[in-house]
């Protein structure tokens, strides 16, 4: 069977048209969406991946697949190094927290920056964070508490998890500024560290509201001051650390979406349409009062300003907290 | 009577049909995912889960739980038939049941370990039933000198595990607590012997050392000595692939002993089924008459382990359900579906959504029978996996051993790493170390690092704090008295030898 | 040269070697800190244990040697178990260019062929189906990301796949 010239001219004119419309016209992925957690199922980083995933496939924001990949392994930085090779793939996404930046100052090994290497594609939610004590403890309030720690210097403790972690920062400035001094102890996981405080064997613990609500509302724990800009709708009644007497800087634990080493300008912005779109979006709302964030949103050149100074304000912090500062 | 009311409503609710389906399915891919190597619970309930999203809330926790628990079931079919443990939980397993496989047994060895299974499993729901509330207060008691006693019982078993030398049984656990503290130390964000690698930031996962030290190495050995046929005799007839009467007898004591430590350690958020199974293994040597035949392939060193591996089960849920508290990954992603169909675990939980919580709670009854009645027909069938040839097996095994350890990561780092583990395996075995110890350093030495360093960092330093509290005081005599028995055993002879002399 | 008692001397001697790397890096991180003990804590421990039994391990076993460890080695069988590690080692080795399948297809066929001795074509058609057979299990059943290989990537391409 042959084919005469003329059709044959024209199949390869339209697989060449085929090929160079994707470039000229808008972006869209073509192939599954690679969505990578820096931990396991089971934590926290990879049920936001998920929730995102599902988001994109319920509101149809990607006309793909979007498929969570888990690479754990040394906080962020087996995460990290995989997206630093995926340079150029319009198809692959990472979810970043504090812990990206902070890995890449402490961590010799974490040689891939975040907003220098990888490119940021939007920052998403803002954590508040709450400072919890047993229900029957003496204290009332984040002054008493601290009164309490400078009467007794060492004795009263606070359960959390790395040091380089927000809890530990804010502990430290909140020490210095005061003069006050409790001791901070590391668990791997979240359920140790709250079992360590329901259990009476640490004093006080900071965590995310979603983490310990429960066990507010069932009167075993309750709650000294809220880490957030301005009052959450859910804990109206407890002052903020400002509002306690105590200034802090601003140290918010975000979550954001980065994507690899130069990213193609039209995925970028395919990207930063879409989560765009998502924050708009009534599912989104939901998961975010459920989980009592607050809408972080910013843009792909906004983000990557934060970032940037972000990261200054990061290295300062952690320099009083004790780590090794090599970046 | 609470009790039997909430169960009386978690019966309706487990028995609709819909949810006996749901529960079907969950138990059936729980046992695929666990004789698969590869995909563990965590992965599948996480991969799942968005199916879930529009089922009522009862039908969805049975299924995903059923994943959890069935997992669990299948875990040790790989242990014992080619020494590669499906889930970290089933290393333990390998211990015995692969001795028993090699000994013609193995067709007894999964029928022991799906009885146990389902003893223990039982044994473990009926705990969760009845004290539920109580014990989760019990376990709040426990902190970091409870867990380090713990750890350190853990690691008096050594003495126990070792065989013929103990210098060498230490040895090989130096080893594996040396390994374990590869990676970056969570206290000072230090890292340890990482050798300027990236890829070691994170640590050694365990699976890898496990397959690599017990799987790789056993077929380097076994192509050392050239086993022509079958490595691994299959006795003809159904009978002979089924656990005897004497077999079952002599493990009615791990049954008991399984389901209690199991579900004990599994209601711990720090410690998890793998720490169980091990410490089982061991109470179960200890208290043994013949101890020094564990090891060679007795049919308690399998029940005890894989009992305790699924009494854990009952006892992660008491945390999940009560507190609020994952105690690992599988658990900590169930918590998260109950939270998104609005139902919230925590101290409320039994009041506010009692049709959940019991329903769950029956349902796991049902699905503890379910697999049994799935898992017992399939013993004869995966017995005659062995028949295969060996230079068809062998290949298999290795390529199993490369997608268990990969798929962990997803690095071909791990495999590198395997192949290294697959060696020093191998060199053990050749310069007559034992391996165990290797593993069971590995898994408790970073947890004992750490509950040491929180106690003393909690207590200022102060090492009477064990003192003062009573478990943790009471564990340590007993890993102390362990540990000194060799050495009472060095004076018997030294003093039967001055008698005599 | 059998192994015979040199197993324990050899083996001991390693072991000290290791301890004594153990011991040096853990002396270069903190003891205790002012917060309690610090990263170098439990590392010195072992190292120190390591050290002290493997040398106890040498002396004990060339002043007394255990007539039951004077076993000699089986060396064809080590050599061997040594070549199949090898080919284990290669294969991984080839994993990223070559991908999964074709690599653990030319593990099987090599230790087939030249390990157990079977012919050369029993060994390719093992080997083969049991390669397709593990891609479709974990691959295409289960959705393991198992490397697919780059070195094919152009080819895949070239047929309008990739």
């Amino acid at each position: 069977m042959l084919i005469d010239r003329r059709t044959a001219g024209l199949i390869i004119a339209s697989v060449v048209l085929a090929l160079a419309t994707p470039a000229l016209a808008q972006f869209q992925p073509t192939r599954p969406l690679e969505l990578v957690a820096h931990n396991g199922p089971g934590s926290g980083n990879d049920a936001f991946a998920r929730t995102l995933a599902a988001l994109f496939e319920q509101e149809k924001l990607v006309p793909v697949r979007v498929q969570v990949v888990n690479k754990p392994g040394g906080g962020s930085t087996t995460a990290a190094a995989y997206m630093a090779s995926k340079a150029g793939d319009p198809n692959t996404l990472a979810v970043y927290t504090n812990t990206w930046l902070i890995d890449h100052l402490v961590q010799q090994a974490a040689q891939v920056s975040l907003y220098q290497t990888l490119t940021p594609v939007a920052r998403v939610v803002i954590e508040p964070g709450l400072f919890v004590v047993r229900a029957d403890a003496p204290w009332n309030n984040l002054k008493e508490f601290i009164e309490a720690a400078k009467a007794a210097p060492g004795k009263l403790k606070q359960s959390g998890g790395s040091i380089t972690a927000r809890e530990n920062i804010v502990r430290q400035l909140l020490a210095k500024s005061t003069g006050a001094n409790w001791a901070f102890i590391s668990f791997p996981s979240g359920s140790e560290r709250m079992a360590a405080l329901l259990g009476g064997h640490v004093n006080l613990m900071m965590i995310d509201p979603g983490e310990g609500i429960e066990q507010v509302r069932a009167g075993k724990l309750k709650v000294l001051a809220q880490l957030a800009d301005t009052r959450l709708a859910a804990f109206k009644d407890i002052p903020t650390v400002k509002e306690s007497g105590y200034e802090l800087p601003k140290i918010p634990q975000v979550r954001g979406v980065i994507g690899p080493p130069n990213m193609p300008a039209e995925a970028l912005a395919f990207y930063e349409g879409v989560f765009k779109k998502l924050a708009q979006t009534s599912g989104w709302k939901k998961y975010i009062a459920d989980n009592y964030f607050e809408d972080g949103h910013q843009g792909a050149a906004e983000s990557r300003k934060f970032l940037a100074e972000f990261e200054g304000e990061l290295r300062e912090q952690l320099q009083t907290t004790g780590a090794k500062i090599v970046r | 009577m609470d009790i039997i009311n909430g169960l009386v409503q978690g019966f309706s609710v487990a028995l609709l049909p819909v949810n006996l389906m749901w529960c079907f399915v969950g138990c059936f891919l729980g046992t695929v995912v666990g004789i698969l190597p590869g995909l563990g619970p965590a992965a599948t309930i996480a991969m799942l889960m968005p199916l879930t999203y529009g089922m009522n809330p009862a039908s969805g926790i049975i299924m995903l739980t059923g994943i959890y628990y069935g997992a669990k079931y299948g875990g040790s079919t790989t242990s014992i038939l080619l020494n590669i443990p499906g889930e970290s939980s089933s290393v333990a397993t390998c211990l015995d049941g692969y001795q028993m496989a090699r000994n013609g047994r193995a067709g007894a060895a999964l029928g022991i370990a799906a009885i146990a299974s389902f003893i223990a499993g039982t044994v473990g729901v009926i705990l969760l039933t009845l004290m539920a509330p109580p014990i989760a207060q019990i376990a709040l008691a426990f902190s970091s000198p409870e867990y380090f006693a713990l750890m350190l019982l853990g690691l008096s078993l050594v003495v126990l595990l070792s065989g013929a030398s103990i210098v060498k049984g230490v040895l090989s656990l130096l080893i594996g607590l040396w390994l374990t503290s590869i990676g970056t130390d969570l206290f000072t964000a230090e890292s340890r012997y990482v050798f300027g690698q990236t890829v070691l930031v994170g640590g050694i996962d365990f699976m890898v050392v496990a397959i690599g030290v017990f799987a790789l190495s056993e077929v380097l050995s076994s192509i050392e000595s050239r086993d022509e046929t079958n490595v691994l005799p299959v006795p003809r007839g159904i009978l002979n692939l089924l656990p005897t009467w004497e077999e079952l007898k002599a493990c009615r004591f791990a049954f008991v002993n399984g389901s209690l430590v199991g579900f004990f350690v599994g209601v711990l958020p720090g410690a998890g089924s793998t720490i169980a199974s091990f410490i089982s293994y061991g109470i179960e040597k200890a208290v043994s008459k013949h101890p020094e035949k564990f090891g060679t392939g007795v049919p308690e060193g399998v029940a005890a382990p894989e009992g305790a591996n699924n009494a854990d089960s009952g006892g992660a849920l008491v945390p999940l359900l009560t507190l609020g508290l994952p105690g690992g990954s599988a658990t900590a992603i169930m918590l998260s579906a109950l939270v998104m169909w609005g139902v919230k675990p925590g101290p409320l939980m039994m009041e506010e959504r009692p049709d959940v919580f019991w329903g769950l709670v029956a349902s796991m009854y049902i699905g503890n029978v379910m697999l049994l009645v799935l898992n017992l027909p399939l013993v004869p069938v995966f017995a005659q996996i062995l028949r295969v040839p060996v230079f068809v097996l062998f290949p298999m095994i290795l390529g199993i051993a490369m997608v268990g350890a990969y798929s962990a990561s997803g690095r071909i780092f791990d495999l590198a790493l395997l192949a290294g583990f697959g060696l020093l395996g191998y060199l053990m075995v050749k310069f007559r170390y034992p391996t165990a110890p290797l593993i069971l350093g590995f898994v408790l030495g970073d947890a004992m690092e750490r509950a040491l360093r929180q106690t003393l960092m909690m207590s200022q330093g102060d090492i009477t704090t064990f003192a003062e509290r009573p478990i943790a005081a009471a564990m340590l005599a007993i890993a102390v008295l362990i540990l000194l028995t060799p050495l009472l055993g060095y004076f018997n002879r030294w003093r039967t030898k001055a008698i005599e002399g | 040269m059998g192994l015979g008692r040199d197993r324990d001397v050899i083996s001991g001697a390693v072991l000290a070697a290791l301890g004594v790397f153990i011991l040096s890096q853990a002396l270069q991180w903190n003891f205790i800190g002012p917060d309690g003990p610090g990263p170098g804590f439990f590392p010195v421990g072992y190292g120190v244990l390591m050290i002290v039994l493997s040398l106890y391990l040498v002396v004990k076993s060339a002043l007394r040697p255990d007539p039951a460890a004077r076993t000699s080695n089986d060396w064809p069988g080590t050599g061997r178990a040594l070549a199949t590690w090898g080919m284990f080692a290669g294969s991984i080795a080839l994993m990223e260019p070559l991908g999964f399948p074709v690599a653990f297809a030319l593990l099987a066929a090599g230790t087939i062929w030249l390990v157990m001795g079977k012919q050369l074509w029993v060994a390719i058609v093992t080997a083969v189906v049991s390669a397709a057979c593990f891609w479709m299990v974990f691959s295409l059943a289960l959705g393991l990301n198992l490397p697919a290989g780059y070195a094919w990537t152009p080819l895949l391409r070239m047929l309008g796949i990739g």
